[in-house]
C-alpha cells in the first residue's frame, strides 16, 4: 500500500514542473509569466478601480480596507525607519502587500493538476526572487545613502563581535528566507491539492471536500498572511537598513 | 522506506534535466520587468489619489473639530456674556430702588419742611396781624382815653368849683389808674 501510494507520488507529482519556452538561450516558464500578468492586471484593476471610487467622504468597504492596508504600511514603516520616510516606500509595501496576495489567491480556481494551468505565480521562484531583489536593491540603496560606508562597516564593527559574522550571514539569510518562505508555503498549497487528487478510489466523496476545504484554508488564511508577512519583514528590512549602531 | 527509495530514485532523474525548482532562470527577468511596472504604476498613477483622498478626510475631520470647539467657545462666550449682563441688569435696578428710595426720602423731607415753613409764615402772618390790631386798639384806647379824659376834665371843672382840694385829688387817682390799666393790658398781649 505504501510502496503503491509512493510510486504514485513520484510519477504523478512534478515538483516544480512547467510548460516553457525558450528565448535568447533563456528558458521562461510560460504559466508563471500568464498568472503573473493575470495577478498584475487584477491588482493594478483593483487598485486603480479604488482609487478611481476613492472618496473623502464615507467611503465604502473595499476603499476602508485599501486605507487600512496604505495606513498600517505607513505606521510600520515609520516605527521602522522614523519619520523621514522616502516616497517610494509606502507604495513598496502596499504594492508587495497586494501584489502577492492576488498572486496567491489564483490558488482558489481549479485549473487542473500537474502542472496546474492556473497555478499562483509565487510558487515559482523566479516571481519571489524578483521581488526579493527589487527589495534589497531598494533597502541597500537607502541603507548606502543614510550610513555611507558606514552601511558595510557596521557589519564588521557591531558589539558585541559576535553579531559581526550573523550581521554578514543576515546579508544571504533575510531575503532566501524572505523569498523561499512565500514561495514554499505557496507552493506547498499546491501539492497539497495535487496529494489530495491522489486520494484512492474508495475516498473519492472525500475529494471534494477536501478539495474545496483546503482552497478555502489557502486562499482565506495562508494568502493573506503571507503576503502580510512578506510586506512586513520587507519593511523590517528596511529598518535594519538605517538603524544606527549605538 | 518504498516511499523514500521512490523519492531517491526520482532525484537523479531531475538532476539529469537540470530542473531544479530552487534556481531561478530567464523567466526572472520577466517577472522582475513585471514587478517594477506594477509598482511603478501604483506609486505614481494609483496611490498618491488614495492618500489624497484619505488626507482630505483628515483634514476635513479635523476641520469639523475645530469647528466643533469654536461652535462651542462661542455660546460659552455667548452665555458668559448673558449672565454678565443679568447681573448688571440686577445690579441697575437695585441701584434705582435705592435712588427712588432716596429721593422719596427727599420728597416726604421736603414736603415736611414746606409744611413746617408754611405752619411758620402763617404764624408769623398771625402774630403781625395780631400786633398790628394790638397797635391799632391801642391807638384807639388812647384816643378814647383822651375823650374820656376831656369829658372827665370838663366835670371835673364844673366840680371844681364845689371843692377845690377834692377834685384835684380825683384827677390825679384817675389819671393814675387809667395808666396802670393800659399797662396791665400791655403786658398781658405780649
Amino acid at each position: 500500500m505504501i510502496g503503491a501510494s509512493g510510486a504514485l507520488l513520484a510519477a504523478d507529482i512534478k515538483v516544480g514542473d512547467h510548460p516553457t519556452t525558450h528565448f535568447l538561450g533563456l528558458t521562461f516558464n510560460v504559466d508563471t509569466m500568464y498568472t503573473t500578468a493575470i495577478a498584475a492586471a487584477l491588482t493594478l484593476g483593483f487598485l486603480a478601480f479604488v482609487a478611481a471610487k476613492a472618496t473623502s467622504a464615507v467611503p465604502n468597504k473595499v476603499q476602508v480596507v485599501t486605507e487600512v492596508v496604505i495606513t498600517q504600511t505607513r505606521a510600520y514603516i515609520e516605527d521602522a525607519v522614523g519619520h523621514d520616510v522616502p516616497a517610494w516606500l509606502v507604495p513598496l509595501g502596499v504594492c508587495l502587500f497586494f501584489f502577492i496576495l492576488f498572486c496567491n489567491w489564483l490558488g482558489w480556481f481549479p485549473s487542473g493538476h500537474s502542472p496546474e494551468r492556473l497555478a499562483p505565480p509565487t510558487s515559482d521562484v523566479n516571481t519571489v526572487y524578483a521581488m526579493t531583489f527589487t527589495v534589497v536593491l531598494l533597502y541597500t540603496y537607502l541603507g548606502v545613502k543614510r550610513k555611507g560606508a558606514r552601511y558595510v562597516g557596521d557589519w564588521f564593527t557591531a558589539k558585541p563581535a559576535i553579531r559581526r559574522p550573523i550581521l554578514v550571514l543576515e546579508q544571504i539569510v533575510n531575503p532566501l528566507s524572505l523569498s523561499l518562505r512565500l514561495f514554499g508555503n505557496i507552493f506547498a498549497g499546491g501539492i497539497m491539492l495535487a496529494v489530495i487528487a491522489l486520494l484512492p478510489f474508495y475516498l473519492f466523496p472525500l475529494y471534494g471536500f477536501a478539495d474545496f476545504g483546503w482552497r478555502l484554508f489557502d486562499s482565506g488564511l495562508i494568502a493573506p498572511i503571507q503576503a502580510f508577512i512578506y510586506s512586513f519583514l520587507t519593511i523590517l528590512y528596511f529598518g535594519f537598513a538605517v538603524a544606527e549602531e549605538h | 522506506m518504498p516511499l523514500y527509495a521512490a523519492l531517491l530514485a526520482a532525484a537523479p532523474a531531475k538532476a539529469e534535466k537540470t530542473n531544479n525548482f530552487l534556481i531561478p532562470n530567464g523567466t526572472f527577468i520577466f517577472e522582475w520587468i513585471v514587478f517594477v511596472l506594477v509598482l511603478v504604476f501604483i506609486a505614481r498613477k494609483i496611490l498618491p489619489r488614495i492618500t489624497a483622498m484619505i488626507e482630505k478626510r483628515q483634514e476635513t475631520i479635523k476641520q469639523q473639530f475645530d469647528d466643533a470647539k469654536k461652535a462651542k467657545d462661542d455660546a460659552e462666550k455667548a452665555r458668559k456674556e448673558y449672565v454678565d449682563a443679568l447681573a448688571e441688569t440686577r445690579k441697575e435696578i437695585s441701584r434705582l430702588r435705592e435712588e427712588a428710595n432716596d429721593e422719596k426720602q427727599q420728597i416726604i423731607e421736603e414736603a415736611r419742611s414746606e409744611a413746617r415753613r408754611q405752619a411758620e409764615e402763617l404764624l408769623e402772618q398771625n402774630r403781625t396781624r395780631l400786633e398790628t390790631e394790638r397797635q391799632q386798639i391801642l391807638l384807639s384806647l388812647r384816643s378814647e382815653i383822651g375823650e374820656l379824659a376831656f369829658a372827665l376834665s370838663e366835670k371835673i371843672v364844673r366840680d371844681s368849683l364845689r371843692d377845690e382840694e377834692r377834685q384835684r385829688k380825683l384827677v390825679d387817682d384817675f389819671i393814675a389808674g387809667v395808666g396802670t390799666t393800659v399797662k396791665v393790658e400791655a403786658d398781658a398781649r405780649s
